[in-house]
């Protein structure tokens, strides 16, 4: 079972240093130690997976903050019989930490040996994994399943969700990345106007495992996993099942 | 189950969503927004007083307080509020209509033979036990 650590590029800050020296020895201690890639704007996060895949890494481990995570997720999703870990370092941009039930800073090391591991759903965006959720604003004409027609219109929120949570105009929400489905929520909120007392909010939640999304005016940038853009038209799928992840006792989902 | 603070409604269709075609749902159905084609769930619908329906419609149970132009089939309690209008036929296990409530069409009670939709839910929720 050989291990690849992916250390995001901000952990090159000398702030860092003591840091990850600790991190390494813990991890020899409990016999875990493995490969290092070291993200760069030289280097490609593919070239890097792929080549500790090609040298035997079977357990990919992102060190670093949520869009370590992520993108490693979408590259890793192209393999087959990998695990995916998490060792979160640093305090900023750390959500999923919490979701996945995984202790900030070293303390990870101890949830990646307990080596407790759940299956999940991700999703396809334009034939591209993706894991989390898509968002944009618009007005928008959705194909559902091939078998309805969905016009959202106003300007309306959307979000289509896999995993995570998501607060949006007062309402929570929890993705569940084992249902096998996505979820589409559309919030429109009007502005008040004069002639009326208050703001209309409406919400709109439909299920789906597969959709077209197409902007009803011109093309729309769609923020995939906060971290990357595409643009309508999209084919979005579930793609079930997908990918093995080390998580937490204390997970959320 | 992805979970929301909206009374665990799975599907809520909204004031500015119009839905033409097949609307198939295993869980609770909430419709505000206007619908033509068909819509079919195991669980609960509720359709509101804005909404505006065209469609077949099979549910679990129902409140409906919109306008339905369709025909009903409801496998359990079918409740039709003051400022509900329905055109077509309404079939259902126990029918409540109140004062103010138009249903223009036929209708039966008792039980409905029941579609392989709210069977398999059924089943979901006897393994769940």
């Amino acid at each position: 079972m050989g291990y690849f650590y992916l250390y995001d590029n901000f952990l090159q800050d000398r702030a860092y240093a003591t840091q990850l020296i600790r991190l390494e020895n813990i991890l020899t201690d409990l016999s875990l130690q493995g490969r290092v890639g070291r993200l760069s704007l030289l280097k490609s996060i593919r070239d890097l997976i792929s080549g500790a895949v090609r040298d035997g890494a079977s357990t990919l481990v992102a060190v670093g903050n949520d869009d370590t995570l992520s993108r490693l997720i979408e590259v890793a999703a192209d393999f087959k019989k990998i695990t995916v870990g998490f060792i979160p370092l640093g305090t900023k941009n750390q959500t999923l930490a919490k979701l996945l039930g995984i202790p900030l800073g070293i303390l990870a090391c101890q949830t990646l040996s307990n080596r407790l591991i759940q299956t999940i759903d991700l999703g396809k965006i334009n034939g591209q994994f993706w894991w989390q959720k898509i968002e944009g604003v618009g007005e928008f004409k959705i194909t559902i399943d091939q078998k309805s027609q969905i016009t959202l219109t106003g300007k309306q929120n959307i979000v289509i969700g896999n995993f995570g949570d998501l607060i949006l105009n007062d309402n929570n929400f929890l993705f569940n990345p084992q249902d096998n489905l996505l979820e589409i929520i559309a919030s429109y909120q009007s502005t008040k106007k004069w002639w009326k007392k208050s703001a209309t909010n409406s919400l709109s939640i439909l299920p789906a495992k597969n959709l077209k999304l197409t902007a009803l005016g011109d093309n729309i940038l769609l923020k995939v996993d906060s971290f990357k853009t595409v643009k309508t038209p999209a084919i979005i799928a579930i793609a079930p099942e997908k990918i093995r992840l080390i998580v937490g006792k204390k997970r959320i989902f | 189950m992805f979970k929301n603070d909206n009374n665990g409604l799975e599907t809520i269709i909204g004031p500015n969503v119009k839905v033409e075609g097949d609307f198939v749902s295993q869980g609770n159905m909430s419709v505000e927004g206007i619908v033509s084609g068909t819509i079919s769930t195991a669980g609960n619908l509720y359709i509101g007083e804005q909404a505006k329906v065209t469609a077949n419609v099979e549910a679990g149970s129902a409140q409906i307080a919109g306008h339905l132009k369709g025909n009903v089939v409801v496998h359990e309690k079918l409740e039709l509020t003051p400022t509900s209008q329905v055109q077509g036929d309404v079939s259902a296990k126990i029918l409540v209509v109140m004062e103010g409530a138009q249903i223009n069409g036929h209708y039966q009670m008792g039980s409905v033979p029941q579609t392989a939709n709210v069977k398999e839910r059924g089943k979901k929720i006897a393994s769940a036990e």
